[in-house]
């Protein structure tokens, strides 16, 4: 997905994406995102892409887990964080981190052939 | 009511509140309609979900689910979007629920004075996305890896004097970007209000295999959106990759830092 979604979106700014909200700039060519200002068109509605699909049919993650992983970082360790009276709240990032590498990890586990993509672990 | 429970997505003032419309047929997590609660000059957006999902046993499971996870957000996300619209809005954290409203109630009481702070602080502005590749093959000096070799060594002491070369270019290499990844961040910072880096992504999520040198968040004046924009301009050079999103909802900027010490509730 790399090389050719950076490549067209190295061109976007704030002003070219200006007055749509939650879009992200890899969203900007997807026919569906040419809504309404601020509608909430950066996440394709969950039938816009089946992921087994995409994923055969690219040969690379499927775009809508890309534009969630941006997502992920605000709602996961962005937002307001109240405590009291809660029945749950993610308090514990760590732990959904945790969770969900384990499950892209299993993702990986079951894909790697369909994908064509290396996903060599890397140390960051 | 045992059933049930209440789910929470933003707070916005009560002089700000998102007009009917916006909330008339939006569906939150679950499916839920999306109701304002007024309290103490606030309003917090809410749905009515059920505790088969959303209580603490049922929610510890899900959250190991990408898919059910992946549609939470993007449920939470379209409702903060809406809300935000025309109002400064206070993102709350995703998959925060309360027992009941008058739990949500007592909580905009009490915490009254951190939420004007925070959303005095995000209105007017929009956070924005930065994030900045490298690509990690590429030796920091390509002429460096390249070094003649002095004549007289053996085999083997240039194959280990090219090993340490090359492992010390990566090193180099790995110190530069964090080097220009902070520059990158402080040029943005100057034309921010705020300014925050989240963790680089995993290449297994970003789906890229380039270094992640920057994931940042920058929560920008409406007025001075061209100028951030041209200074995203100014990054653009060989090597690197620059990905822009926004403008988002002040996710990154929401933290009650103004709270306490643990920015906890205490209550």
């Amino acid at each position: 997905m790399a090389a050719e979604t950076g490549r067209e979106t190295t061109g976007r700014t704030p002003g070219t994406t200006a007055g749509r909200t939650g879009a992200t700039a890899r969203d900007v060519r997807e026919p569906e995102a040419t809504t309404a200002p601020w509608e909430p068109s950066g996440m394709p509605a969950r039938d816009a892409a089946p992921r087994g699909a995409a994923l055969a049919a690219e040969g690379r993650l499927p775009r809508e887990r890309v534009a969630l992983v941006d997502l992920l970082d605000r709602l996961l360790a962005g937002g307001v964080v109240v405590t009291g009276d809660l029945v749950l709240s993610i308090a514990d990032i760590e732990l959904v981190r945790i969770s969900l590498r384990a499950l892209i990890m299993s993702v990986r586990a079951s894909e790697p052939l369909e994908t064509g993509v290396c996903y060599e672990p890397r140390r960051y | 009511m045992a059933d049930s429970a209440t789910y929470l997505y933003a707070i916005t003032r009560e002089k700000d509140r998102a007009r009917p419309e916006r909330l008339a047929g939006l569906a939150g997590v679950a499916g839920a309609p999306v109701r304002a609660v007024a309290h103490a000059g606030l309003v917090a957006y809410v749905s009515t979900v059920p505790l088969a999902e959303f209580g603490e046993e049922p929610l510890r499971r899900s959250l190991e689910d990408l898919d059910w996870v992946g549609e939470t957000a993007r449920a939470h996300h379209r409702v903060v979007e809406a809300i935000a619209m025309d109002a400064a809005t206070a993102p709350v954290r995703l998959v925060t629920v309360y027992s009941g409203e008058a739990q949500v109630r007592a909580m905009l009481e009490r915490r009254h004075d951190d939420f004007v702070k925070v959303l005095k602080q995000v209105a007017g502005r929009h956070e924005w996305g930065v994030k900045v590749y490298a690509h990690p093959a590429r030796p920091a000096s390509p002429a460096g890896a390249q070094a003649a070799e002095p004549s007289g060594a053996g085999p083997g002491t240039a194959y280990l004097r090219r090993r340490r070369d090359s492992l010390r270019s990566r090193d180099e290499a790995w110190r530069e970007a964090a080097e220009r990844a902070e520059h990158i961040h402080e040029a943005l910072a100057d034309v921010a209000a705020a300014a925050r880096r989240h963790r680089p992504q995993d290449p297994q999520l970003s789906g890229r295999e380039d270094w992640m040198l920057l994931n940042g968040a920058y929560l920008v004046d409406e007025d001075r959106r061209g100028e951030f924009a041209a200074a995203v301009e100014g990054l653009r050079e060989p090597g690197i990759d620059v990905e822009v999103t926004g403008p988002w909802a002040p996710y990154s900027f929401a933290a009650l830092e103004f709270a306490g010490p643990e920015g906890h509730d205490g209550g």
